[in-house]
């Protein structure tokens, strides 16, 4: 039985994914699409990192309509795609998969952008003392892990001319002149965008390379290795470039695209580990690798050149892992192989190659996007690192969470009125109730010696009756104030108006004013309203001011992290005010989805 | 045909492999007892009636699953060493014969052949083989493995050399290769215990070959060649492989591909002659010799001498036996190179 109509919602991946996911790197972005109904077939649920979801629904489509999906006995498969970031699969496979709304179905089959969260999820079950259920899988396409930076940077160092490794990289973002010391005192210190390795791929990746450059390893890097002091030294002093991490390189590549429109890209950050894919599609004006309807795309008036750094690099590998798990039954996994062989053959793999990845058949030949016209090189990259053991990953990202950059933060709450209308109606929880429960649970992904501060605001509040906010904690080392924290956030309630505009003004020149460079400086802002006070409606006065204090050479930069919360949250600017600061809008408008966009924010520390 | 897969090895923990190391030592010799090699007894044999060839069973290796795919019987497929572990433990297998590698099985002849080959890009084989003398060898291989390309002539970028080879405890190519290089080292391919124990410098070499060789070339259900051109020749330098899999694969990739692979013959030339050696307890599996060796030739595999279709114009010919050492002595070295690992 031929199945001709498949009705994914694509359209709702893409635009969903537009705030704070899609392309570009496997983000933590997940997106559930209505799954569409597979009839008398049986359905092979995948769960497919956000980079490729457009490419994997397409052939899903094109597999189920052909005699391929076809199982014998009358039988037909149905594959159904959804999005789900590797890190935070690899978290719910963990766990057993929770089957819920924002789940989704328990998968058959699971692609994660590397096969190195396969072996994550392996080891983190082996530690629970339960049985593997990721089996090592041939890759379908892949996309090594480059350094983008833009192509006069790329000249200042060389390269191609001369190899840049991740050792010169990492040198470089340590030294105090910065660009001054090859001659460009004009971009300023170097500034390296990185996002958070338990969320990101690309992250994951290069933070393995750092490790193996710190230990001038290409292969066999050992937990000994990743606990000597001066590689945890060595790796310290990288992470003190960073600008701030985040769950997606998207975010990076968004506001580089948008600086580079100003003309200030050089100055924003000078060099992001991103996956090759990334980079071809920055070039080809579209940084976030999804084009909206209507949107036409323009090429960058700087290019970025992907730098394969001379150690050697890593694949995002794409495994197609059929899961040995007890959901998994023995029809399902013969009807996966059957997709597995379909997005194999050089038909499908045309398909991939015009997404950007390279085919991981090799009879389809490397050809176009992959070429020096979009910044990469299809003879790269010439070797590889070897992804650790299991035990050694894992280890790794718990160092890493001990070694990143740390962070001064001002939670900037919005307590207005509105946040006291039905958040959930099927539970009668509050905006507020819910946000504050996301509030507390992602206080877990800070450090004890983050700085965090929390600053309530709606209009008519506090000592004077013209206050507009309220600084409730201030910005200390969350570890010793981490209870009154909790006590604070749950003592909440709705009050009035939203100011918007000045408690956002405010905040942000309040952490400005003691500004720290060793941290990442930030207000994450939640708000659920539109700026409801009469004597501040200056808004473009607020993003010019924002603006002119984030660029340049010597700028001291504070980022407002901003999240639209709720259905009547002002995205639009909430996300000019974010985008001001070289920051990124988080959308929340379906309240109930709070606690994972929140958990997202805090990713960037 | 029908062809099966027994539940895939997962996780074989150190102590496993250690186990079955020493298990296999003892194999070879199990091994000839409850293979039935060659013709001239048929006494254990279950019937003395030739059954036709699809009235036949067969547990073939698993580099051999192309081939066994165009025999009209039952194919279990297995890796060697495993098949192997299972006769030296006496299992009674339920099949009538193992289509596989000679060393395993000694006597049996052979029904094809094909030449332990190495396959590099073009301008690492240009570099090594300078290095080498004009002759790369597996003696000079482990001499390199390791070190940085820059230190013999090659380009910085290409960061170390990294020679890649099958696992030896489970591909029954893995263990060919081990041998070749040994026998290369030790020149001659009969050798023993005492001879490395004997020579100084074979434990440094020895090592140094074993952990110049990426541990990715021996993941689990993984061909290195395969994933060599997956990998559009980024993951390894010199990847060891066999004229018939090289020739038959590379006629199938891109040509951007096919032409930055060079194929190397190392000196002195060793072969992977397949066996269809008879199991103790099956039927006669003689009738399937003929379809065997159209199917190895299809493959190109070498049944008359001459080399396939596709192989460099330099190709050797065969040397008269397949220059490796007898199978307890590969099993032996199975087990020095798995110490190592530990």
């Amino acid at each position: 039985m031929k199945r001709a109509t498949w009705l994914i919602a694509v359209a709702i991946v893409l635009s969903a994914s537009a705030c704070s996911g899609g392309g570009g790197d496997d983000s933590a972005e997940s997106v559930s699409p209505e799954l569409s109904d597979p009839g008398d077939c049986i359905p092979i649920d995948m769960a497919v990192s956000s980079e490729k979801i457009a490419l994997l629904t397409t052939l899903a489509e094109e597999f189920n309509a052909s005699d391929e999906a076809q199982l014998g006995g009358g039988d037909c498969a149905f594959v159904r795609v959804q999005s789900k970031a590797s890190g935070g699969a690899t978290t719910l496979l963990t766990d057993g998969w929770p089957e819920n709304d924002a789940n989704g179905p328990r998968p058959v089959v699971w692609s994660p952008a590397s096969s190195a969260w396969g072996q994550i999820l392996n080891q983190r079950l082996d530690d629970k003392g339960e049985e593997p259920i990721a089996p090592e899988s041939e890759p379908f396409m892949l996309t090594p892990l480059v350094i983008a930076m833009p192509e006069p940077m790329a000249d200042a160092l060389g390269y191609p001319e001369t190899p840049v490794g991740y050792a010169d990289i990492l040198r470089l973002a340590q030294e105090p002149g910065g660009w001054g010391a090859l001659g460009h005192p004009e971009w300023g210190p170097f500034r390296l965008g990185k996002t958070n390795p338990n969320f990101s791929t690309s992250a994951l990746s290069s933070t393995i390379a750092q490790y193996y450059a710190a230990t001038d390893k290409t292969e066999g890097l050992s937990l000994e290795d990743v606990d000597r002091a001066d590689v945890r030294e060595f790796a310290k002093g990288v992470e003190s470039a960073v600008v701030h991490y985040g769950d997606i390189t998207m975010t990076f590549l968004n506001n580089w695209f948008r600086n580079d429109a100003r003309g200030t890209s050089l100055t924003y950050v000078s060099a992001v580990a991103v996956e090759e894919k990334s980079v071809i599609d920055y070039n080809k004006g579209n940084p976030d690798g999804i084009l909206s309807p209507g949107e036409v795309p323009r090429e960058p008036r700087v290019p970025l050149v992907a730098i394969y750094p001379t150690e050697g690099t890593l694949y995002s590998d794409n495994p197609f892992i059929v899961l040995d798990a007890s959901w998994v039954t023995e029809q399902e996994k013969e009807a996966a192989r059957k997709f597995e062989t379909f997005i194999k053959e050089p038909g499908a793999q045309e398909r991939v190659l015009e997404f950007g990845f390279r085919p991981g058949n090799p009879e389809v030949a490397i050809g176009e996007p992959i070429s020096a016209q979009w910044g990469v090189d299809p003879e790269q990259p010439q070797t590889l690192l070897e992804v650790p053991e299991p035990q050694v990953l894992t280890g790794l990202l718990d160092r890493w969470q001990e070694d990143r950059k740390r962070a001064q933060v001002m939670l900037l709450l919005d307590v207005s009125g509105s946040m006291g209308d039905p958040g959930n109606p099927d539970t009668g929880e509050t905006k507020l109730d819910l946000a504050k429960v996301a509030v507390i649970d992602a206080l877990d992904e800070f450090a004890t010696d983050d700085d965090v501060g929390l600053r309530v605001f709606t209009t008519n509040m506090g000592e004077s009756a013209l206050d507009d906010w309220q600084d409730l904690l201030p910005i200390e080392p969350l570890g010793g104030q981490r209870e009154e924290m909790v006590r604070t956030v749950g003592n909440l309630v709705p009050l009035n108006g939203t100011p918007l505009y000045t408690a956002t003004g405010d905040a942000y020149e309040a952490v400005l004013e003691q500004f720290d460079p060793t941290r990442i400086n930030a207000v994450v802002l939640l708000s659920d309203g539109r700026n409801e006070d009469d004597r501040n409606s200056d808004l473009e006065g607020l993003i010019n001011n924002l603006r002119e204090q984030a660029e340049g050479e010597n700028a001291q930069p504070v980022r407002v992290f901003a999240i639209a919360y709720g259905d009547d949250a002002d995205l639009e600017t909430l996300r000019r005010i974010a985008e001001a600061t070289n920051a990124q809008v988080y959308d929340a408008s379906d309240a109930t989805t709070i606690s994972r966009v929140f958990t997202a924010v805090v990713s960037n520390f | 045909m029908i062809i099966t897969e027994p539940p895939r090895r997962r996780f074989m923990g150190p102590l496993l492999a250690l186990i079955a190391a020493i298990v296999m030592v003892g194999a070879s010799f199990a091994i000839r007892q409850l293979v039935i090699e060659g013709d001239d007894d048929d006494s254990s044999s279950s019937t003395t009636d030739t059954p036709s060839s699809d009235e036949l069973s067969i547990v073939c290796a698993v580099e051999l699953a192309d081939v066994c795919a165009r025999l009209d019987v039952g194919i279990t497929l297995e890796p060697a060493g495993t098949t192997a572990a299972k006769i030296a433990a006496g299992d009674e297998l339920g099949y009538d014969a193992w289509v596989t590698f000679a060393p395993m099985t000694s006597t049996v002849e052979p029904e094809g052949r094909t030449p332990l080959i190495l396959a590099a890009r073009t301008d690492r084989a240009e570099v090594l083989t300078a290095h080498c003398g004009g002759t790369v060898t597996w003696t000079c291989i482990g001499e390199v493995a390791g070190e940085p390309w820059s230190a013999i002539g090659g380009e910085e970028t290409w960061g170390d050399v990294k020679p890649a080879h099958a696992d030896p405890v489970s591909s029954g190519v893995g263990r060919l290769v081990l041998g070749q290089a040994v026998a290369s080292f030790l020149a001659t391919e009969d050798f023993s215990l005492i001879d490395w124990q004997s020579n100084d410098a074979f434990p440094g070499w020895f090592q140094q070959l074993k952990q110049g060789v990426p541990a990715s070339a021996f993941a689990v259900n993984a061909d290195p060649f395969d994933a060599w051109l997956r990998q559009r020749l980024a993951g390894f330098d010199i990847v060891a492989t066999t004229e018939a899999q090289a020739v038959t694969e590379l006629a199938t990739v891109a040509p951007d591909l096919r032409d930055r692979v060079a194929l190397i013959y190392p000196a002195p030339v060793a072969t992977a002659d397949v066996v269809l050696a008879p199991l103790a307890g099956g039927d006669d599996p003689s009738a399937l010799a003929d379809d065997l060796r159209d199917a190895l030739e299809a493959q190109n595999y070498r049944v008359d001498d001459a080399p396939p279709e596709g192989a460099p114009a330099d190709a050797p010919e065969l040397p008269p036996t397949d220059g490796l050492p007898p199978a307890g002595v590969l099993e032996a070295l199975i087990q020095l190179w798995e110490g190592i690992r530990a």
